[in-house]
């Protein structure tokens, strides 16, 4: 029973690998055939946009960026330099060039995102967004009036003690040494005086701050292309790139390795226990950030543009620290 | 004893007058950081407030007045609308400036809602000509979050405005400007209005 729950996360990973190669236009920021249409940002060309059935709309400015495709080799920091370059030649199409500093540096942070799985993605959203409000709210708040703010931190803490071989792994293949050495402290100082991670005198007495670093942010920093989004099921937004991150991450995560009943066998991991572990914390968080989604959605004009846009942007920056 | 005392107060008297002096100077051309702490700490007051608890409506209602003269509104509906503003003429620029004032004015004030005794704590400002940017830390101690919060700013005439704020590397202007070209790009400048006088 164990065994295909395995399978299907290496299948998970085989299908996003075959798909990088197999498409590896995808796998950058930037998809194909955007030169074509972003070579016309005239006014227009608005109309023809309207006309034509775009079935994967890239907002104008986007388009811009893409302009001048970039050779896959470009790591990502790139795409911020080459940005500028590509609009001169939108802007002379678009006629004014008179505020020239003030455009430039509003489309300097004009992002690139590639989306072609967006009908798949937009139904997946709309598939979270249910769960959230039909699903984990009511449980969540269940769980709020059972259990005090003070148990539900400790919970907090504590799995996000038992998680800290991600973070570690993470620190050290990025480089980060001194991080690393931080999260370790960190460890052996809260399951020790924090009596199992329940609590976080590391950070509250001794100033060790947790340092979040995940595979997918290694990826990004070794150059790995973000690739396009993917929105899924339960877990959310993500893209190519943090997919596979997240599939690794998941293998450094101690409760993989619990095994009551067989020896510590690579393919026979028990998922019971990361399943268990990723549901609470779900629920967990979920309890103590209680109308922070309902907030975003009222913020938002187009929530699923909202998040996408939202979610990229968070990741190219976590990635840049 | 007594002549010690009196100098004392004598001495915490002036000290008093020379800080609130210097506040009041410093308040005259108030830079970046100081237009942004005033204007937080007024928020704070309102939601610290314990007439205003349980009067979600009254409270929403004050915070949007401190919001309303702490941001470059047309500097920020100019920046979300980017490419699309200069094709728009002046009277569509109002119109568009006062609909997405009036939706900022109203979700910030019900993020506020949310408010559980966070912190501000201001880390740092950096001026070049006439923008800043004021990088601030919104600490909550009982909850052991912390989220960045920076604030652009613009200076206009003498007063330094807020243009965008960026919630851990996420810009709200960014993000609106987003949503707003793929609604124009999808459909049309028409059907944004549309959408943003129904929300």
């Amino acid at each position: 029973m164990k065994q295909p729950y395995f399978l299907k996360l290496l299948t998970l990973v085989a299908i996003a690998l075959v798909f990088a190669s197999v498409f590896p236009q995808y796998a950058q920021s930037s998809p194909p055939g955007e030169d074509i249409r972003g070579e016309s940002t005239g006014g227009d060309s608005e109309d023809i946009r309207r006309m034509a059935p775009v079935a994967d709309p890239i907002p104008a400015g986007e388009q811009k960026a893409i302009e001048s495709p970039e050779p896959p080799e470009v790591k990502k920091s790139d795409a911020e330099a080459e940005a500028p370059s590509a609009l001169k030649s939108g802007e002379a199409a678009d006629g004014g060039v008179e505020e020239a500093t003030e455009e430039e540096e509003i489309e300097a942070e004009t992002e690139t995102i590639s989306d072609p799985l967006k009908p798949f993605n937009h139904l997946m959203f709309r598939f979270n967004d249910r769960l959230y409000f039909y699903l984990l709210k009511p449980v969540a708040r269940g769980y709020k009036a059972v259990l005090p703010e003070k148990v539900r931190l400790s919970v907090k803490n504590a799995l996000s003690n038992i998680a800290t071989p991600v973070r570690f792994i993470n620190c050290t293949l990025q480089g980060k040494l001194k991080s690393a050495g931080t999260e370790l402290a960190r460890f052996i100082v809260n399951t020790t005086w924090g009596v199992l991670g329940l609590f976080d005198p590391a950070k509250n007495s001794l100033h060790l701050e947790k340092a979040q670093e995940d595979f997918g942010q290694t990826l990004g920093k070794y150059g790995v292309k973000e690739g396009f989004y993917i929105v899924w099921p339960f877990f959310g937004p993500s893209n190519l790139r943090d997919t596979i991150g997240m599939t690794g991450d998941f293998f450094a995560d101690p409760l993989f390795y619990i095994n009551p009943h067989t020896d510590l066998g690579f393919v026979e991991v028990n998922t019971t226990y990361p399943t268990i572990g990723t549901a609470t914390d779900k629920v967990n968080e979920t309890s103590l950030t209680l109308g922070m989604y309902e907030e975003f959605k009222e913020s938002a004009i187009d929530p699923y543009v909202s998040m996408r846009s939202a979610y990229f942007e968070y990741r190219r920056n976590q990635i840049k620290k | 004893m007594k002549i010690m005392k009196i100098t004392k107060y004598l001495f915490v008297g002036l000290l008093t007058l020379l800080m609130s002096l210097a506040l009041a100077f410093s308040s005259l051309a108030a830079g970046p950081t100081e237009q942004i702490k005033a204007k937080s700490d007024l928020v704070m007051k309102i939601l610290n407030d314990p007439a205003l608890q349980n009067r979600k409506e009254k409270r929403r209602e004050l915070v949007m007045d401190v919001v309303e003269d702490m941001i470059n509104w047309q500097e920020v509906s100019r920046r979300a609308l980017a490419i699309h503003w200069k094709k728009r003429t002046p009277q569509e620029k109002e119109e568009f400036t006062n609909l997405f004032r009036d939706l900022l004015k109203r979700t910030y004030s019900e993020k506020l809602d949310i408010y559980s005794g966070e912190q501000i704590i201001y880390e740092n400002e950096t001026i070049d000509g006439n923008r800043a940017v004021v990088k601030t830390k919104v600490v909550n101690k009982k909850k052991g979050t912390e989220a960045t919060v920076d604030y652009r700013m613009l200076k206009k005439g003498e007063q330094w405005l807020a243009y965008d704020m960026v919630i851990e590397g996420i810009s709200a202007v960014n993000n609106y400007r987003v949503q707003f070209s793929e609604i124009i790009a999808s459909s049309s400048y028409d059907a944004l209005i549309k959408r943003l006088k129904d929300k």
